[in-house]
């Protein structure tokens, strides 16, 4: 395992975790190799179960929640927390063990190079990774299609979770950040306020434990639901009404 | 209107206004919704009252008479629909908010209580 430093920019890795206490623990010690100066923030989105208690042993940062916001306002909670913090580099990680660890220094490092505000680790742009299911790469492609064209950009895996970014996309995702669909909608609220979205390619990891939050049944409703929210969005006031200088 | 059907709004209406009136008394209901409900009864209640109002009304509107009421009763629900839309959707936007900042408080004042030699202001090795 490559140790990667990144001494001169306060990074905080935010992990969402909705009853995860079979994979927290391993996540949080992968994630703490790779990139061993960051700080770690576990967002306990109203667990059942002992993923509260399993990351307090861990020694990281555990921000409780009361009761189960959905991954929105959970990861919200953490973009919170970097803005109070004053965190110049944030890192979003599943907890499901689903994002491969190894490649956050490659997100981090892009943010830090400045090559682009927020860096979204794609599992489309390498087609080996596609999911072989038919309906839902149809699903995926649409969507795809639809949060493109909005952001004006192509964006192959809008619904990907695993993400870097500076300290002014923190900022405005602590202010404002979508509940139901968050991962497509922010990149297109991120686009519209001219900030610079970019991808790499990522691998992932099969789920360690638990469920996808995408089951076939659920994909083409999930589908159609973040078209119409992302859309909406679209008319919603700007943040910055003025042109910000790039 | 038959004098029955008359006497059937009339006590529904008179119904809404008594539930309305016991549900403030118990604090269940905040003005701002008591007002609308008890309009709302009241507005049945005149209409029991003198039907010829509404009469007057569906030819106002060149509508049957059936017809217009339920298209007022439709409009008037959907509005009431729509503005609870909005009272929920700023309730759930607060409650986020709030739990969020329970959250982050709750930490900062464990880490607080924490004797200094412990504090831990970030836990990257």
């Amino acid at each position: 395992m490559v140790k990667y430093r990144m001494d001169h920019k306060k990074t905080l890795i935010i992990i969402p975790a909705y009853n995860e206490s079979k994979t927290i623990g391993s996540v949080i010690d992968e994630v703490r190799k790779v990139v061993s100066s960051a700080d770690i923030v576990v967002v306990n989105d109203g667990s059942s179960d002992d993923t509260g208690p399993i990351s307090e042993l861990k020694g990281v940062f555990v921000l409780n929640l009361p009761y189960n916001l959905g991954i929105g306002g959970a990861v919200q909670t953490g973009y919170k927390f970097a803005a109070e913090r004053g965190y110049e580099i944030a890192v979003q990680v599943d907890a499901d063990g689903q994002h491969p660890p190894k490649a956050i220094p490659a997100l981090i490092e892009a943010v830090h190079n400045d090559e682009a505000d927020m860096v979204i680790g794609s599992r489309y742009m390498e087609n080996e990774d596609r999911d072989p299911s038919l309906a839902r790469n149809l699903g995926k492609s649409l969507l795809s299609g639809v949060v493109s064209f909005l952001a004006g950009q192509t964006i192959t895996d809008s619904s990907s979770g695993f993400r870097a970014m500076n300290q002014g996309v923190v900022h405005v995702l602590a202010s404002m950040y979508p509940r139901d669909y968050p991962e497509p909608e922010s990149v297109v609220l991120l686009t519209r306020e001219k900030f610079r979205v970019k991808e790499i390619p990522v691998r992932m990891n099969r789920r360690m434990a638990g469920e996808s939050s995408i089951t076939l049944s659920k994909g083409i409703y999930y589908v159609i639901k973040v078209i119409v929210a992302t859309v909406i969005d679209m008319f919603e006031e700007r943040i910055f009404p003025e042109e910000p200088e790039s | 209107m038959t004098l029955v059907q008359r006497i059937l709004i009339l006590v529904l209406s008179l119904g809404i206004l008594t539930f309305t009136i016991e549900l403030i008394r118990r604090r269940r209901l905040r003005e701002e919704y008591a007002l609308l409900w008890i309009l709302t009864g009241a507005v049945i209640l005149v209409f029991a009252m003198f039907p010829r109002i509404l009469y007057f009304l569906s030819e106002l509107y060149g509508l049957h008479h059936l017809t217009t009421i339920l298209f007022i009763t439709f409009l008037f629900l959907l509005t009431i629909i729509l503005h609870y839309s909005t009272v929920i959707s700023r309730i759930t936007e607060r409650e986020t908010e709030l739990a969020q900042r329970l959250a982050i408080l709750e930490w900062k004042i464990q880490e607080l209580a924490k004797p200094n030699h412990e504090r831990r202001a970030e836990n990257g090795s």
